[in-house]
């Protein structure tokens, strides 16, 4: 290579950076006066925003959302048969002749439809003869699960349920003998009844 | 060696993959609001607790004692005698009481019952004595009946039942059924 070679190839380097060099000044002018250019411009922004549905199922004004107990209180009020005031009986003891009811309201205070189940256990090692109604005494038995075997029932937003009635009773003219048996043995261990209800609500999913 | 863990490491990475997959899927089914609460109830049965005469009754006592007259009791013109029954009622729930009584022999005999006290009213055939025990007695109610020999029966009646009775032993005999029950 002689020199002439070498001087023509480092003209056209010079030439080719000058090039860029030059490219590279006008991009940038164009980008800083192109805001200064007149033309039809517009710019529009939109924004969606959720609000997660509320989740609030009342049972007798506990959010059982956020308790997981209810007050039940199926024995607190203790009746005479005829439905006054039981004065025969020490106050909070149960005897033949006995009776009293609880109600349960149900209110479905969320945002979406719900559905709910109560499941009661009866608890009766001595065969304390009680016997249940939850539809105002025409049908009885002696085990609460027989009724309501846990049947689910769906409730809308924001509705509440047919208030539920939870009657029992110890009829006066039953078994004798048996109630006797149960009195003389409350001398020394006094028989005992307990009634457990499980109200579980869980939002409605269709089928 | 190698081969086969890297065989053993893509098949977990396969069923880890699959897991993952199937998780996705099924997470719609079960995501829900769902809440559960329980409350209870428990009664307990009030205690029978009745007593005759501090024997404590059960449901069919067939006997208990019942002294209305002493031992070999001799009846005659002026006799008078009281009789006592304690009951109690230590129960959790009232109760009532009903004493039936039953005299028998007394068709030629002039002795006479009153509940009501020496004053009272008598009769021959000694009414049922009827009450309330309330629940919870610290102490006995006691029942007090009253007999005697008619006194207006007459000196003639009463020598020939004394004549006749030296002859034939002539008896009053009273029974007594008591019924405790637990007030309605």
């Amino acid at each position: 290579m002689n020199s002439n070679d070498v001087n023509t190839k480092k003209e056209n380097n010079n030439i080719s950076k000058l090039i860029i060099f030059i490219l590279l000044i006008t991009m940038i002018c164009m980008v800083l006066v192109s805001g200064t250019y007149a033309r039809y411009v517009s710019t529009a922004s939109g924004s969606a925003t959720a609000r997660v549905a509320k989740w609030v199922f009342n049972v007798n004004d506990t959010d059982i959302a956020t308790s997981n107990t209810v007050e039940f209180k199926l024995f607190d009020t203790i009746l005479d048969t005829d439905g006054s005031a039981e004065t025969d009986v020490v106050k909070g003891l149960i005897a033949p002749g006995t009776k009293g009811e609880f109600t349960l309201n149900l209110t479905n205070a969320s945002e979406v439809k719900a559905q709910y189940e109560i499941n009661y256990t009866v608890t009766n090692d001595n065969s304390v003869p009680i016997k249940y109604s939850v539809d105002g005494g025409t049908n009885w038995t002696t085990d609460l699960a027989d009724i309501v075997a846990g049947d689910a029932t769906t409730l809308e937003a924001g509705a509440s349920a047919a208030p539920i009635t939870i009657q029992w009773e110890w009829a006066f003219e039953g078994n004798e003998a048996k109630d006797n048996e149960l009195g003389n043995l409350a001398r020394t261990t006094a028989p005992t009844v307990t009634v457990a209800a499980e109200i579980t609500a869980s939002q409605y999913v269709e089928p | 060696m190698k081969k086969n863990e890297n065989k053993t490491s893509k098949f977990i990475c396969i069923v880890l993959l699959l897991c993952i997959i199937a998780m996705i899927l099924v997470a719609g089914t079960y995501a829900k609001y769902v809440s559960k609460a329980t409350g209870s109830a428990t009664a307990t049965v009030a205690k029978w607790d009745v007593y005759y005469n501090d024997q404590q009754l059960t449901y069919d006592n067939s006997n208990v004692n019942f002294t209305l007259f002493a031992d070999d009791e001799l009846l005659y013109p002026g006799k008078t005698g009281t009789f006592n029954f304690k009951l109690q009622n230590k129960s959790e729930v009232a109760a009532t009481y009903g004493i039936d009584f039953e005299v028998n022999g007394t068709e030629n005999l002039p002795i006479e019952f009153s509940l009501t006290g020496v004053d009272g009213s008598w009769t021959a055939d000694l009414s049922d004595a009827t009450g309330t025990l309330p629940a919870g007695q610290t102490a006995a109610t006691t029942v007090t009946g009253y007999w005697r020999w008619n006194p207006t029966n007459g000196d003639e009646a009463d020598t020939l039942l004394g004549v006749e009775a030296a002859n034939a032993t002539k008896n009053v005999e009273v029974s007594a059924t008591l019924i405790v029950e637990q007030a309605q």
